[in-house]
């Protein structure tokens, strides 16, 4: 290779490509740029949002306008948790309301049994039967009693139940409205 | 602490992340521009890239740990969306990146925003020849005078290696000139 040839890198200016570019354009490029970037970004995490339909909290605190509104300090950031254990007492409640609405209705029902069983075995003392009746169920309605369908079955052990007392449509129509498996948890 | 290590603490703070993002365009913006502009070869597709090398720098601020410094952090960033928009665009086009740069060397001639004259033209066409790695070494060394250790941390190749490139760069350039001129 000749010298020429050889100096050829040497000679040219490095400094100098031949690339220009179009006037004053690096004067406001920051300014340009940094506009572009930063409402990018922005329009980004509107996207991201509106894809996840989750506005988390710490989010909404940047990308939010003000209004004027504030909440308790860490309200948000708390919320989900207290959301959460708020959400599991109203269910424990609502499960043992209708537990015991359920052994109400069963004792009540057992009870309106033995009075007509009574009824039917002497006209002597129905109305005081009656009236015993009555008074038993309203207290157990009312709540002033706590015994389970165990305690009925203890005190009326010689007691055999009549098989052709309920007609089969209307047990069916009792196992439709009532709930199998909260009976079968609480006896 | 250092100037550098301020500058990134700031950009991490959402505070004062888009004052200080300003003052971080306005340090880079000339350097990234000419090390892309030399990659893509014109002004419209290399404004296309620093935007998106700018936009990859805020998104990814809060990830950068400061093993490297931030300007071979950025070249890194730069040199990575300069190549892969070549790529794209020859993807598009049905060819390769090396034939693609090829072909858009020819194009410089009626580009408005060159004005090289022919040996700089033939120049630009002997690097376009390179294999993809040696241009970016020879670009970095020739043009830009950077350090063969800053080179190695934005390349991530040895000193060693960067040296024999640049060295065989320049032996196949001298050769183009010699078949050519």
């Amino acid at each position: 290779m000749d010298k020429k040839h050889k100096d050829i890198l040497n000679k040219l200016d490095s400094n100098s490509t031949g690339f220009t570019i179009p006037e004053g354009y690096f004067d406001d490029l920051e300014n340009s740029l940094s506009q572009k970037v930063l409402s990018n970004e922005l329009s980004d995490n509107k996207k991201a949002l509106n894809q996840l339909h989750i506005i988390r909290p710490n989010e909404l605190k940047t990308n939010r306008k003000e209004t004027g509104f504030k909440v308790p300090e860490n309200y948000l950031e708390q919320f989900e948790t207290e959301f959460d254990k708020s959400l599991e007492a109203k269910t424990a409640n609502g499960k043992a309301l209708r537990i015991r609405l359920v052994s109400m209705s069963v004792a009540a029902s057992i009870l309106l049994f033995f009075g007509i069983q009574f009824m039917n075995k002497g006209q002597q003392n129905a109305s005081q039967v009656v009236l015993q009746n009555e008074e038993i169920a309203s207290w157990v309605a009312e709540d002033l009693v706590t015994f389970d369908t165990y305690d009925i079955a203890e005190a009326f052990s010689d007691v055999e139940l009549d098989q052709t007392l309920y007609a089969d449509e209307a047990v069916n129509d009792y196992l439709d409205y009532i709930d199998i498996e909260s009976l079968i948890l609480e006896n | 602490m250092l100037d550098e290590e301020v500058l990134i603490v700031k950009l991490k703070d959402p505070l004062t992340r888009e004052a200080s993002f300003r003052t971080l365009i306005s340090t880079h913006k000339e350097r990234l521009y000419w090390h892309i502009r030399k990659i893509v070869l014109n002004h419209e597709d290399t404004d296309d890239v620093l935007q998106n090398t700018f936009m990859k720098v805020f998104k990814h601020i809060d990830g950068f740990k400061g093993e490297s410094k931030l300007f071979s952090w950025m070249y890194r960033i730069a040199t990575n969306e300069a190549l892969s928009f070549l790529n794209k665009k020859a993807k598009h086009a049905g060819t390769d990146i090396q034939s693609f740069g090829e072909q858009r060397v020819e194009n410089l001639e009626a580009d408005t925003y060159f004005d090289g004259d022919e040996i700089q033209l033939q120049l630009q066409r002997a690097i376009a020849k390179l294999p993809q790695k040696q241009q970016l070494v020879f670009n970095m060394r020739y043009f830009d005078a950077l350090k063969y250790e800053d080179m190695s941390d934005i390349l991530e190749t040895s000193v060693g290696a960067l040296k024999a490139s640049y060295h065989h760069a320049r032996k196949k350039i001298e050769l183009y000139f010699k078949n050519e001129l």
